[in-house]
C-alpha cells in the first residue's frame, strides 16, 4: 500500500531477526496460515459439551482434538501465537517504513533536479521550450497557478543557481498515512478484545413472570454467580406467532430498580435490549415452566365431576376421602396429540398410586381409555413463561468500535485518496539565455492512470502559450 | 409477479453473456454495443422487480427490504454485479470484460431461478431479522462480492493474457485483450472496492450480532469465513507490493478469494450450521 519502489529496496536493518519481523513476506505467509487454520474452526463444532462430541467422535479422536486445542480452537495457544506473531510483524513493518514515510512530510522534495527527472515515470515528464522569452519568466506563475487550483498546495523557490525558478505543487500528502492508520486500527480493535476478555462478564438469566433477580450466572465450565447490585424484574412476557407458526417476535416487558427504586422500564425484543449500568440485557430465549390446570375428576359410580384448579408440580389433597392428585408436567406437543399433561393420582383406600397422560384436544380420551373407576379431563392450561436473557458487560467492546471506524476510515484513505505532486523548472538555456526551457514533471503513489491523463491535460494547455 | 420477471431477466442475463462472448470472438463494437444494451435492459427490469418484490411483501403485511432469504440474496448478488460491472464498462470502456463478469450474474440469477431448494416465496422475518441493520450490513457485504466477482473474472483475463504476453505471443484472440498491466490494475481497483466494503460488511454485522446477541464475534462459522475471505485478500494487497509474490501470484490469490466469498455466502449455509441459518432457505 505504501510506495512500491520503497519497499522493493532491501533494507539494511541491523539484526536479522528485525528483518524477518518486519518482512511482507511474513505478513503474506502469516494472513495465509491464519485463513487456512481458521477453517478448522468451522467444520469441528466448537465449545460442545463432551457427552455432544462423544455422539460424533470415538474417545480416541476426541481426546486427541482437544488436546490439540481443535475444540476451542480460536482461543487455543497456537492460534493465539499466530495473532500475536501477527501483530509483532504489523508493528515492525510500520516501524521500519514510517521514518520513509514521513519524509515526505519532513523533508519534502522541493527541487526538480536532474536525479529526479531521470528517476520518474516517462509518462509524467514532459518539457517544452519557447525560443524568445518575451519577458520575465516570472509572468508565467500566475498562469500556471491558475492551473492547479483547488486543492493543490504550491510553493516556489525563486533564482536557484542564479537563474532557474522552481515550483512544486501537491495533493494529498497525509494520505500516505491512510495505511499506518489502518494498522493501527488493528491493534485498537484487538486491544479492546482482550480488555473484554479480561474484564468483561457474559451470562444468562432467566426469569418467570412477575419475579426479580439480583444476580446471574456466568457462561462457561464453571459457572459463577455474578451480583448485579440492582434488581431486574419481568413484568411480563410475550410471544406472538406468524400464520405459518414461526415465531414472529417475543418480548419482555423489564424493570430495573435500583436501592428499591424502579428507575429504568423497556419492554425489550430480540434486537432491542436494555442497559443500566454497564450490564446489557438481551432477549434471548423464552421457556415455559409449567401453569395452572384445569382438570375435571370424574367419578364413574356417583357421576360426580369435580373441577380442580392445579399447579404444575404441586399435588393436591382432594376432600371428603379422596386422595391426591398431582400435575407432574406439562408438554407442548406429547405424541403428536397436542398439549397434553401427566397427572398422578393417588386415590388412598389402599389403591396403588398410578400415573396417565390426558389431552387437552382429546377430552373423551380419559372416559374411553381409563379402566379405573374415575377418569380425567384436561380442560385448559394457563402456561406460565420465563423470560431468557442473556446478560453482558463488555467495556472493550467501545474500543473495538473505535478501531473499526479507524479502519473504515484508514482504508477510504489508504484506497481512494492518492499524493500527487508536480514539480517545475523554468531555467534560460545555458547556450542560448534567449531560450526558455518548461520541464513538468508529476509523481502520484497511486492512481497512476487517471493521473497520467490530468498531467496530459495540463501539458497540452502549456502547449498553446506563447 | 416478480418472480415471473426474474425468471426472463435470468434468460436476459443468458443473453447478455453470450453477445459478450460474441463480441470477444468477433470484436464488433456493434456487438459490444448490443451486449451492454442487453445487460441494461435485464438491469432495469431486474430493479423494477425487486421494487415490486419489496413492494408486495408490503401487500401481504410482512414488509420488509428484499434480502432476507437464498433467493433474495441471489438476486440482490446478480444484480449488484450487473451494476458494478456497467459502471466500470462505462468508465473504463473494457466491454470485453462482459464475458467473463455476466456468466457470474447469470448463473446466480439461474440457481435462483431453477433450483428446487430455494424457495421463491416472500416470507416473513424471524425476530433476529427486524432490524435497520439489516440493509446496511447486506447491502454492503454483497457490493463487496459484487466487487470481488468483477475481481475474479479480471483476475482470469489476466492471467491468460500474462501467459500470452509472457510467451511473447502474437496474433489470436488475447491480442485483443487489454494488456495485462491495466488488468493487474483492474484486478487491485476492484479488490480496493471490494475490500473496504468487505470490511464494513464485517463490522456492521459484527455491530448487529452486539445488538441482537450481546457478542460482536462469536466464531460462529459465517463470521469466521468472511474473515477467512478478509484475511485472502488482505494477502492479496500485501502481495501486490512483496516482490516474488506480484503478478500470476497475486491474481491466483484473488481468485481463491472469491471461491471463499462464495463458501462464505453459500457453503457455509449449505454445508455448515450456525447463526446464519436464514441465508439457507
Amino acid at each position: 500500500m505504501t510506495d512500491k519502489k520503497e519497499i522493493n529496496k532491501k533494507g539494511s536493518l541491523g539484526s536479522g531477526v528485525a528483518a524477518f519481523f518486519s518482512s511482507l513476506k511474513l505478513t503474506i505467509f502469516l494472513l495465509i496460515t491464519l485463513a487456512l487454520v481458521s477453517i478448522i474452526g468451522t467444520v469441528i463444532p466448537q465449545n460442545m459439551l463432551r457427552d455432544d462430541y462423544l455422539k460424533v467422535y470415538k474417545e480416541s479422536t476426541y481426546a486427541t482434538l482437544k488436546a490439540v486445542g481443535f475444540l476451542d480452537m480460536y482461543h487455543s495457544w497456537w492460534f493465539v501465537l499466530i495473532l500475536a506473531l501477527l501483530t509483532i510483524n504489523l508493528i515492525a513493518c510500520s516501524w521500519k517504513h514510517f521514518p520513509r514515510t514521513w519524509r515526505f512530510f519532513s523533508h519534502p522534495t522541493r527541487l526538480l533536479d536532474k536525479t529526479l527527472e531521470k528517476a520518474s515515470v516517462p509518462a509524467l515528464v514532459w518539457r517544452r521550450s519557447w525560443k524568445v522569452m518575451p519577458d520575465d519568466p516570472a509572468n508565467l506563475l500566475p498562469r500556471l497557478e491558475g492551473l492547479w487550483s483547488g486543492n493543490w498546495q504550491w510553493s516556489k523557490k525563486e533564482g536557484v543557481n542564479g537563474s532557474e525558478f522552481h515550483y512544486v505543487a501537491e495533493k494529498g500528502r497525509w494520505s500516505r498515512l491512510g495505511v499506518y492508520f489502518v494498522h493501527l486500527s488493528i491493534l485498537v480493535i484487538f486491544a479492546g478484545g482482550i480488555i473484554g476478555s479480561l474484564f468483561g462478564i457474559k451470562g444468562f438469566a432467566n426469569i418467570p413472570e412477575g419475579e426479580k433477580v439480583t444476580s446471574f450466572y456466568t457462561y462457561g465450565d464453571q459457572r459463577t454467580l455474578v451480583e448485579l447490585g440492582f434488581s431486574v424484574e419481568c413484568r411480563d412476557f410475550a410471544v406472538e406467532f406468524y400464520e405459518s407458526g414461526g415465531p414472529k417476535e417475543y418480548s419482555s416487558d423489564l424493570i430495573i430498580y435500583d436501592n428499591g427504586k424502579p428507575v429504568k422500564e423497556k419492554i425489550i425484543e430480540v434486537n432491542h435490549p436494555i442497559s443500566y449500568k454497564g450490564f446489557t440485557f438481551y432477549q434471548s430465549s423464552y421457556g415455559s415452566y409449567g401453569g395452572i390446570v384445569d382438570l375435571e375428576l370424574n367419578f364413574r359410580d356417583t357421576g360426580l365431576v369435580l373441577p380442580l384448579k392445579l399447579e404444575v408440580g404441586r399435588p393436591l389433597r382432594l376432600p371428603e376421602n379422596w386422595g391426591w392428585i398431582e400435575v407432574l408436567k406439562f408438554e407442548e406437543n406429547y405424541m403428536r396429540m397436542g398439549p397434553s399433561v401427566m397427572v398422578l393420582r393417588d386415590p388412598g383406600k389402599g389403591v396403588k398410586p398410578y400415573q396417565f397422560w390426558v389431552f387437552l384436544r382429546f377430552p373423551k380420551f380419559g372416559e374411553e381409555n381409563g379402566k379405573t373407576s374415575e377418569f380425567c379431563t384436561f380442560k385448559n392450561i394457563e402456561q406460565l413463561f420465563y423470560t431468557g436473557l442473556q446478560v453482558n458487560k463488555d467495556p472493550g467492546v467501545w474500543v473495538v468500535w473505535i478501531g473499526c471506524i479507524m479502519m473504515i476510515l484508514g482504508l477510504y484513505i489508504a484506497f481512494f485518496m492518492s499524493h500527487r505532486r508536480l514539480w517545475l523548472r523554468l531555467a534560460y538555456d545555458a547556450d542560448n539565455p534567449k531560450r526558455l526551457q518548461l520541464v513538468l514533471v508529476g509523481n502520484a503513489n497511486k492512481n497512476q492512470p487517471s493521473f497520467e491523463l490530468e498531467f496530459k491535460e495540463w501539458a497540452e494547455k502549456i502547449k498553446t502559450w506563447d | 409477479m416478480n418472480t415471473y420477471i426474474f425468471s426472463i431477466v435470468t434468460f436476459i442475463y443468458l443473453a447478455a453473456m453470450v453477445v459478450y462472448v460474441g463480441y470477444l470472438a468477433f470484436r464488433k463494437p456493434l456487438v459490444a454495443r448490443l451486449a451492454t444494451v442487453i445487460t441494461l435492459a435485464g438491469f432495469l427490469a431486474q430493479t423494477v422487480a425487486i421494487g415490486l418484490r419489496w413492494y408486495e411483501s408490503y401487500e401481504l403485511g410482512i414488509g420488509h427490504a428484499p434480502m432476507s432469504n437464498l433467493y433474495e440474496s441471489l438476486v440482490f448478488f446478480s444484480w449488484t454485479i450487473i451494476m458494478l460491472y456497467l459502471y466500470i464498462e462505462y468508465k473504463y470502456k473494457l466491454s470485453i470484460l462482459g464475458a467473463f463478469v455476466t456468466p457470474f450474474a447469470f448463473l446466480s440469477m439461474a440457481y435462483a431461478s431453477i433450483s428446487p431448494s430455494v424457495n421463491e416465496t416472500i416470507q416473513p422475518l424471524v425476530p433476529a431479522l427486524q432490524s435497520n441493520w439489516l440493509i446496511s450490513h447486506v447491502v454492503t457485504c454483497f457490493l463487496g462480492y459484487a466487487a470481488f466477482a468483477v475481481s475474479c473474472g479480471v483476475s482470469f483475463t489476466y492471467i491468460l493474457k500474462k501467459r500470452y504476453e509472457d510467451r511473447q505471443g502474437a496474433g489470436g484472440l488475447l491480442a485483443t485483450f487489454p494488456t495485462s498491466q491495466i488488468l493487474d490494475e483492474l484486478v487491485y481497483k476492484t479488490i480496493a472496492i471490494g475490500f473496504p466494503l468487505l470490511t464494513i460488511g464485517i463490522v456492521t454485522g459484527a455491530a448487529w450480532a452486539n445488538y441482537a446477541w450481546g457478542t460482536y464475534w462469536s466464531w460462529d462459522p459465517k463470521e469466521t469465513w468472511s474473515l477467512i475471505t478478509w484475511f485472502i485478500y488482505a494477502a492479496f494487497l500485501h502481495a501486490r507490493i512483496t516482490r516474488g509474490w506480484r503478478g500470476v501470484k497475486a491474481a491466483t490469490l484473488s481468485i481463491i478469494g472469491f471461491v471463499a466469498v462464495l463458501f462464505t455466502y453459500l457453503g457455509v449455509n449449505l454445508l455448515l450450521s450456525g447463526l446464519h441459518s436464514y441465508g439457507g432457505g
